[in-house]
């Protein structure tokens, strides 16, 4: 997992997300996805690969590329639900490794709430 | 303490550790390999050649000896090979948090609404590792698929 490349930085995820060039998945555990997240980010743990082929991969597209991220610093998730992304057939999946903090600190658009699945 | 609670209290020690177990394989079965792989390598503990191979074999091994036990077939065999698995686990918990390394436990699919390891992980565990020792020194009981000697 350490060896996993280390992805877009934020000045080009904010490039994606301004572009609609990429969607945004959100690695962190349930509970703390509602407590903020990336503005229309899905959510996907790996507590959703747990219980089998999560749902919600049926709505991210196939054409563009999934941006992940987690909580920055140490986190792993990331790396962890990209490699399980791939093995679902996503190729194009990048990693944001400065994660939400680096998102929510720089002021760009985050909710709370549910996820949309 | 005289039948039929023995063999009662024998029988709830393994539903807790054997069923237990058994739920905990099922989950890693049903989550594929690559999804404990993953989960073993974040513990970094092991080298790198162990966690695919341990990603196939755990699970059944869980599976197995966790229904072994709780059905109470050989349960004191059962109780020693599903001990030394929880052992072997509560270790791998402890040594995470020692170590101060934030991982997803992923030890029952979320069923205990646990994200992360934390110690609270590795209580459950000590009561599973409890009531599997009472398995392994007292046997099953009598409500067992095999016939035990006490």
């Amino acid at each position: 997992v350490a060896s996993e490349p280390l992805g877009v930085p934020l000045i080009d995820a904010v490039a994606h997300y301004d572009n609609g060039t990429a969607v945004f998945a959100d690695a962190r555990p349930l509970e703390i996805f509602k407590d903020g997240h990336i503005a229309g980010a899905y959510h996907l743990d790996v507590e959703l690969f747990r219980q089998g082929r999560p749902d919600v991969l049926d709505l991210l597209p196939t054409d563009m590329p999934i941006i992940v991220y987690c909580g920055g610093g140490e986190c792993d998730a990331s790396k962890i639900v990209k490699r399980l992304l791939n093995s679902h057939g996503f190729a194009d999946v990048l990693i944001f490794e400065e994660g939400y903090p680096a998102w929510q600190a720089a002021g760009y658009p985050v909710e709370t709430g549910e996820p949309a699945l | 303490v005289k039948e039929p609670y023995r063999s009662q209290a024998l029988l709830l020690s393994r539903i807790l550790g054997g069923g237990a177990l058994l739920l905990a394989g099922l989950i890693k079965l049903k989550g594929g390999p690559l999804v404990f792989q993953l989960s073993i390598e974040s513990f970094k503990l092991l080298p790198d050649f162990a966690p695919l191979p341990l990603a196939y074999l755990l699970p059944w091994t869980e599976v197995v000896f966790g229904a072994a036990l709780l059905l109470g077939v050989w349960s004191r065999q059962a109780a020693l090979m599903v001990l030394g698995i929880y052992v072997a686990f509560t270790l791998g918990l402890a040594s995470v948090l020692l170590r101060g390394i934030s991982v997803d436990c992923g030890c029952f699919g979320g069923l205990f609404g646990e994200s992360k390891v934390s110690w609270l992980s590795i209580a459950r565990n000590v009561v599973f590792i409890i009531a599997t020792s009472v398995n392994l020194v007292f046997g099953g009981g009598r409500f067992t698929l095999t016939r035990e000697s006490s």
